[in-house]
């Protein structure tokens, strides 16, 4: 009688070859000792039929983990690594811009300095409200005098005489 | 350095002469302003005549030579051509061009002349 316990079924799947012989089979194909035809193939068909548990893993309880798996945890770690390299270009192209502001500042502030060193600071306002204060000539005054007068056009000549002669003295 | 006081009064002494109606103005400006070794003053005062816009005080700065656009300055010189191009009325100066161009005896005053009146036309 067949045996039909779990152990016994597991034993005519996984060792086809060992049962090949005994199995019946209704193909005329001449190759069916060697094809596997009639026989259910599961994905562990080629692996080992040594027990990999007990073998030492460096996984851990990764080992354990199935092919499909395990194609998804490397994608993962693939992704880990390019996010940690993409994270590790950020953080340097930060660092550099950070370096290339902090330049850009120190030239700036250096720029304005030497600016501020080489400009003349003036206030004209307070220039502007000093000469409103002292008296002096107006033009509105010089446009009232009637030069037709001999004095007062003598005495208009040798202001605008004594002004010029000023400038030119200064100038040279 | 020229003490900015002492330039103020010149120009308020130049700007106040140039409103002066008083035909004895034109004679101050003449005799003291253009005359100066100073090129700002020459060009104050030859900018005040041209507004003036008067016969007398057009002729100081179109026919004399060393004056006005006939000034060995090309500042001053360019700054008198400049206020002739800016007037309101050009009859006068045109006329006194054109007498330049036909009748003064230095050429070098004609050519200048007849330059300026080439760009009065033109404006």
């Amino acid at each position: 009688m067949t045996d039909l316990s779990i152990p016994a079924i597991r034993e005519r799947l996984f060792n086809t070859s060992k049962h090949e012989q005994t199995t019946s089979r209704n193909s005329s194909n001449p190759f069916a000792k060697t094809s596997f035809k009639g026989n259910v193939l599961t994905a562990d068909v080629f692996e080992s039929s040594k027990n990999k548990v007990s073998e030492p893993s460096f996984t851990g309880k990764l080992g354990a983990i199935p092919a499909k798996s395990k194609l998804y945890m490397s994608t993962i770690v693939g992704s880990i690594n390019n996010f940690g390299n993409r994270i590790s270009q950020k953080f340097h192209a930060g660092i550099e811009s950070i370096n290339n502001f902090c330049n850009r500042v120190s030239d700036s502030v250096s720029g304005m300095w030497n600016t501020l060193k080489t400009t003349e600071v003036k206030l004209d306002f307070v220039d502007n409200f000093k000469d409103a204060l002292t008296p002096g000539i107006r033009k509105s005054h010089i446009a009232k005098i009637d030069l037709s007068n001999d004095e007062l056009y003598k005495s208009t000549r040798e202001l605008f005489s004594g002004k010029v002669a000023e400038w030119t003295n200064s100038a040279a | 350095m020229t003490d900015r006081r002492t330039e103020k009064d010149v120009t308020n002494i130049i700007e106040g002469l140039r409103l002066n109606p008083d035909p004895r103005s034109i004679e101050l400006l003449e005799d003291v302003g253009t005359n100066s070794s100073i090129d700002a003053i020459r060009e104050m005062t030859s900018c005040a005549l041209v507004r003036k816009n008067l016969h007398d005080s057009l002729k100081v700065v179109i026919t004399n030579k060393g004056k006005g656009i006939n000034d060995m300055s090309t500042s001053v010189a360019m700054s008198t051509i400049n206020e002739l191009l800016a007037l309101q009325d050009k009859t006068e100066a045109v006329k006194i061009l054109e007498d330049t161009v036909q009748m003064h005896s230095d050429e070098e005053v004609r050519d200048n002349a007849r330059s300026v009146k080439a760009l009065m036309a033109l404006s």
